[in-house]
């Protein structure tokens, strides 16, 4: 049961992050800090050197070298107190414009890089924050999607049979036959190698595509025991319409498995997306996703020198551990007896 | 024995011919053809990219079109490689051999780690070995690979090895080892389950009751126990596959998976197709394999 509490914790930290990006992160994705690339993490004091304890945490400028351009570090261990609610730059969420932050600086001009900046002095924090948000939306739009088509087709297959259902799960077995990341690179194929505005959508219906067959197995095989029950019989002897046992007498029971299933698909899902765009063929640059956050770290300087690229990273294991988690237990809550 | 053999291959073929038919419709669907590139050459003229066009088949209905590919690939011919200037089935054979390479490695190494671990905890069923393991289990499995794989790298350069003596045994065993790690974690864990299960069966009481030793009593559970293990070895190999494609991209690792990637960029398609289709063969091969070794362990399946 508590890792059931600490996936579910985990998971709803993890939305409510994504969702309140733009509020907690304190600079743009996108912005610059020509002088501030490879900004190690700097720590936010409450003492300084002199030992003097301070109530607003500060950080010191100092810290704030640049690893490229040293130039940067003429600042003496001025201190730059950080702020609540600040106001800074001005940002779309949910509809209306905003420019309070929920921490940063006064200073004009200078990064707050809690967890470093990267080659271009973006803030990393910033934008793994607006990479949760983009990997996280296009895994659970994906897991919906897959969910809405394995449960028609499979339904379908399952509850008329004969040449459909041979259809519908031959092709199904491709899909069985093939890893899940060749099956997503052949159709990312399809399309041109840099995909514009609509990589969300074309990122969350590839995904889907891939994990319908998975949804479609389980669904039919449910369906093909559900029907067999007498009550369906019973329901059909009394002049029920196909069409209205399945809505009413089978689907109620499919709830917990499609349940299962999406704490399934959802890891798998936001992983492919990272994957993709580790490769560079998803969400391309300047904006961020988890996956080409990771990519930035996958080389030999990043990996010996600037080990706080990695940790976009460990959110990422946060999400699948968090989602496992979750799985782990709701097994047990599939072969629970039905509700009503 | 023979005719389950016989009938599951008679299957495979079939999904086979079925799989084929599906890449290569898929990639009939991509707009434009090898040619509609050269269109916008001042220096072709339509009438020899017309001739070209007949030259490649590319006229003809759809069916014939399959059908003229398949004749190729089975006769060896896998087309050429538009960006690499080369034959493609030359790389393409070189590049597969390298990922089966790593994946088969990989593949022992989660069986040999993870049989053992796996009976292990469920002889500690309970105590703290096996919590342990269980959390150790878990944390692996949910490091996604491109995490390990760049953690991985991370240690390598960190500790020198590949600058050191076993500079090129850390090039083969890295990524073999980021490959294994999370599927050894699975299989630990499934045999683990399943082996508590199957030592809850009546016939284990009857075999102890016969006499036998606790050491042969054991030999029989493994074995009733290994069937959801050997029923998972077809997708724990389309697993590895799946995770080569990120590792030989990390850790530079001449493959199929680092080719496939690169011919989407390079828009070398029919090298993709290729591959794909390729990879598709081996993943059915494994599943086949998997299939006849369960009802191998498991008379019952034959029938």
């Amino acid at each position: 049961m508590i890792r059931l509490r600490a996936g579910l914790l985990i998971v709803s930290l993890l939305l409510v992050l994504a969702a309140a990006a733009p509020l907690i992160a304190p600079y743009h994705p996108a912005r610059q800090f020509r002088d501030f690339a490879y900004v190690a993490p700097v720590r936010p004091h409450f003492r300084d050197r002199k030992g003097d304890w301070h109530w607003r945490p500060f950080i010191y400028q100092e810290e704030l070298s640049s690893v490229i351009l040293p130039a940067a570090r003429q600042g003496r261990a001025k201190k730059f107190p950080l702020y609540f609610f600040v106001r800074g730059e001005t940002y779309q969420w949910f509809g209306w414009n905003w420019n309070v932050h929920l921490f940063g600086l006064q200073q004009e001009g200078f990064p707050l890089p809690l967890m470093g900046t990267d080659g271009l002095g973006r803030d990393l924090l910033s934008r793994t924050l607006y990479g949760a948000r983009v990997s996280l939306t296009i895994g659970i739009v994906g897991v919906l999607l897959a969910l809405a088509m394995g449960l028609t087709l499979g339904a379908a297959a399952g509850f008329w049979g004969g040449w459909l259902d041979a259809v519908i799960m031959r092709t199904a077995d491709l899909f069985f036959s093939l890893p899940g990341v060749f099956i997503l690179l052949a159709l990312r194929a399809l399309f041109p190698p840099r995909l514009s505005d609509q990589s969300y959508a074309v990122l969350a219906l590839l995904l889907a595509l891939v994990g319908w067959p998975v949804v479609a197995r389980v669904v039919r095989g449910q369906v093909l025991s559900l029907k067999t029950l007498e009550y369906v019989t019973a329901a059909r002897a009394c002049g029920a319409s196909s069409w209205r046992i399945l809505r009413i007498h089978i689907l109620p029971f499919l709830i917990g498995t499609l349940a299962v299933q999406a704490t399934v698909l959802a890891p798998a899902f936001i992983l492919g997306e990272v994957t993709l765009s580790f490769l560079g063929l998803g969400i391309q640059e300047p904006q961020a996703s988890w996956g080409n956050l990771l990519a930035s770290a996958a080389s030999l300087s990043a990996l010996t020198h600037f080990y706080w690229l990695l940790y976009p990273g460990l959110l990422l294991v946060a999400t699948t551990l968090s989602f496992h988690l979750l799985g782990e237990r709701s097994e047990q809550w599939q072969s629970r007896a039905p509700w009503w | 024995m023979l005719q389950f053999t016989l009938r599951r291959l008679f299957e495979t073929f079939l999904l086979l011919v079925l799989l084929s038919l599906g890449v290569f419709a898929l990639f009939s669907l991509i707009p434009g053809d090898f040619l509609s590139e050269m269109q916008l050459n001042p220096s072709m003229s339509p009438g020899t990219i017309d001739q070209l066009r007949q030259d490649y088949g590319i006229d003809r209905p759809f069916y014939v079109q399959y059908l003229l590919w398949l004749k190729q690939l089975l006769s060896g011919n896998f087309g050429y490689s538009f960006a690499q200037q080369r034959p493609a089935f030359d790389l393409i054979a070189e590049r597969f051999s390298n990922t089966l390479l790593i994946t088969l490695l990989a593949f022992a190494i989660i069986m040999l780690l993870a049989l053992p671990v796996g009976v292990y905890s469920a002889l500690r069923a309970g105590g703290w070995q096996d919590h342990l393991l269980g959390a150790l289990s878990l944390f692996l499995f949910s490091v996604p690979t491109v995490v390990w794989a760049l953690l991985i790298l991370m240690a390598a350069f960190h500790g020198g090895w590949f600058t050191s003596a076993f500079s090129e045994t850390a090039e083969y065993f890295l990524p073999v080892v980021t490959l294994a790690l999370p599927g050894a974690a699975l299989v630990a864990r499934v045999l683990r389950r399943q082996l508590l299960e199957t030592l809850a069966l009546p016939f284990m009481k009857a075999l102890a009751a016969k006499g036998l030793s606790r050491r042969r009593v054991l030999t029989h559970a493994v074995r009733h126990a290994l069937n959801p293990v050997i029923s998972l070895t077809g997708s724990i190999f389309a697993a590895l596959l799946s995770g080569a494609v990120v590792v030989e991209k990390i850790f530079s690792w001449p493959g199929i998976g680092a080719l496939t990637v690169d011919s989407i960029f390079a828009r070398d398609l029919y090298i993709v197709l290729n591959c794909v289709l390729l990879v598709g063969l081996l993943t059915v091969a494994a599943n086949f394999l998997a299939d006849v070794a369960l009802a191998w362990n498991d008379p019952r399946i034959r029938y």
